[in-house]
């Protein structure tokens, strides 16, 4: 099923999803998931509105209670461990709508992302330091309010926030979702600079022939299951895949999200 | 009574509304939890220190000390075991909790120390005189150490990691957890530093105003006059309106007795929700 990836049975993926459930109340969302995301690959998980991609990703970051199945990363069963020890095991997440602290500076939303690091001041300042350098746009706008910044520019933000601990894998959750088109390049482009830097990118996206052909793996979400796995290439190539998933799809969301920004 | 007198009187009575609906508004702003007991946390508080200046003779800055760390670590300890458990739950729930936890203190209070009024005789008996007026040590003392508080916390909220942990976690709790902040954490140290706020606030009005194990109420209401005039969840709207407040009711007390200069207060507290329900900074737990 992965041909991309030498087989290595002794080194675990950085993070497996195995017969997850999951849901908000009593409603279930997502029934029985297996995922599996191997190191310094990037997955995308693709699917149309409302398929449980945001939920899923949302109980592998320790934000959702998992109902049933594992959570493992790098082998070691997490799903009980709360959230905010992620961080720790190298997982970053970007949540979906360029969350940013809007009445705080792009400095103290990096130092926030930062928080890991301790009170060790140079060390917060080199990460930042290492941040501009990928992400100059941020360079000039250290003492500006994130509120205050092009939607762009902030999802650029939440990245590089995610960032600040130097995680082995991140995790984004749509992160092109009301961007115009140029910005999507670029937070693309972005995204393929890190991946081959050897950051393991896990990408929930709705512009889903656009992030397959960047990502090596893939898995299509329907109706709170996975319905296709495959390399990106093969789903792009995919009939079925194509026919329901490519077509170009009215981004409405995207749409009343650049609206509001 | 010269103007001046009554307006310094206002913000040294202010500073001590200050200490309490600063530490009352944080845990709203952080936790969404109204505490119904923070003023019985300030009467207890009051109580303890009348217990160890006057009952074990120890010295009135033992006290100062001393109490706001106790009624902080019963804060945590409170918030760890029970409040937390039902953090997720619907709002009446913790409002419930802190209502419960009220009553008990008042009736724990009322068993250990009476019903009575219990003051401070001769600690900062003094009077001071400032700028030609004549100001007594223990207000004066009370009001210097009550904002030397606020605005000590304020200032650990705005300028040291944990404390913007706090403000995080009061602005956007998922974006806290990603960043490896444990809420449950935060929610621990916020509701003892409320505690301990509260404490200190009881320490100090001590020496001025006898205490009785029912002043937490009066005192409550009080604050919450101070937090909604000020706006919920700012910190500084909670220094401005405990100030404003604070004049108003002497003003109001000298001019039209004490009875309507409280009143007062309640009116402009109505006024505020009718006119601007945000109140003067009702805008989150920002700067
Ligand atoms: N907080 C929530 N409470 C209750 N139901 C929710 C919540 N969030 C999502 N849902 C429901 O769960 C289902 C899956 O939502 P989810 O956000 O995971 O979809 P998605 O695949 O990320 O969609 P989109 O592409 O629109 O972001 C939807 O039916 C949605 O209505
Ligand atoms: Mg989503």
């Amino acid at each position: 099923m992965q041909p991309d990836i030498p087989a290595a049975p002794s080194a675990p993926p950085v993070l497996e999803l195995q017969q997850l459930r999951t849901g908000y109340g009593d409603v279930p969302v997502v029934q029985g998931v297996d995922m599996r995301f191997a190191a310094g690959r990037m997955t995308a998980i693709i699917g149309s509105n409302g398929a449980g991609k945001s939920t899923v990703i949302k109980a592998a970051a320790g934000l959702l209670k998992v109902w049933s199945g594992r959570v493992l990363a790098a082998g070691a069963d997490i799903t009980r461990e709360p959230g905010h020890r992620r961080l720790a095991r190298g997982i970053a997440y970007v949540p979906q709508g360029r969350i940013v602290l809007p009445e705080m500076t792009v400095r103290e939303n990096l130092e926030l992302g930062g928080y890991p690091l301790g009170s060790d001041r140079r060390r917060v300042k080199a990460a930042i330091e290492r941040l501009v350098v990928l992400f100059p746009v941020l360079g000039d706008r250290m003492a500006q309010l994130a509120g205050n910044m092009s939607g762009g520019e902030q999802q650029m933000l939440a990245i590089a926030r995610a960032l600040m601990t130097d995680p082995a894998t991140v995790i984004l959750d749509e992160p092109s979702l009301g961007l115009s088109p140029k910005f999507v390049d670029i937070v693309f482009t972005k995204l393929q600079e890190l991946s081959a830097a050897g950051l393991t990118v896990i990408v929930v996206e709705q512009k889903a022939s656009k992030i397959l052909e960047i990502a090596q793996h893939g898995y299509v979400m329907h109706t709170g299951r996975v319905l296709f796995e495959g390399s990106g290439a093969d789903l792009l190539a995919d009939e079925q895949v194509k026919r329901v998933f490519l077509g170009e799809m009215p981004d409405a969301l995207a749409a009343s999200a650049t609206a509001e920004g | 009574m010269p103007v001046w007198e009554l307006l310094v009187g206002g913000i040294l009575l202010g500073g001590l509304y200050a200490l309490m609906a600063c530490g009352l508004n944080l845990i709203f702003g952080v936790m969404g939890v109204i505490n119904f007991a923070h003023g019985d946390f300030l009467a207890v508080a009051a109580l303890i220190t009348v217990s160890l200046v006057v009952g074990l003779g120890l010295p009135f800055i033992v006290a100062v000390v001393v109490v706001p760390l106790l009624l902080a670590a019963f804060g945590y300890v409170f918030q760890a075991v029970i409040l937390r458990r039902i953090a997720n739950g619907p709002v009446i729930m913790s409002v419930l909790a802190t209502f419960a936890v009220s009553t008990i203190i008042v009736n724990g209070a009322i068993l250990v120390w009476g019903g009575s009024y219990r003051g401070l005789p001769g600690v900062l008996g003094g009077s001071v005189e400032l700028f030609g007026l004549h100001l007594s040590e223990s207000r004066l003392v009370a009001f210097v150490v009550a904002m030397t508080g606020s605005l000590g916390v304020w200032w650990f909220l705005r300028r040291t990691r944990f404390g913007r942990a706090i403000r995080s976690v009061a602005q956007a709790p998922e974006l806290a957890t990603i960043s490896g902040i444990s809420i449950d954490r935060v929610r621990n140290v916020t509701f003892a530093l409320g505690a301990g706020m509260a404490g200190l606030g009881g320490v100090l009005m001590a020496p001025t105003f006898a205490a009785d194990p029912q002043l937490g109420s009066r005192f409550l209401i009080k604050a919450f006059a101070v937090i909604i005039v000020g706006g919920m969840g700012s910190y500084p709207g909670a220094m401005a309106g405990a100030l404003l407040l604070g004049v108003l009711e002497v003003f109001g007390s000298y001019w039209f007795g004490p009875t309507i200069g409280s009143a007062l207060l309640f009116l402009v507290m109505l006024a505020t929700l009718l006119v601007r329900p945000q109140g003067l900074f009702g805008i989150g737990l920002r700067t």
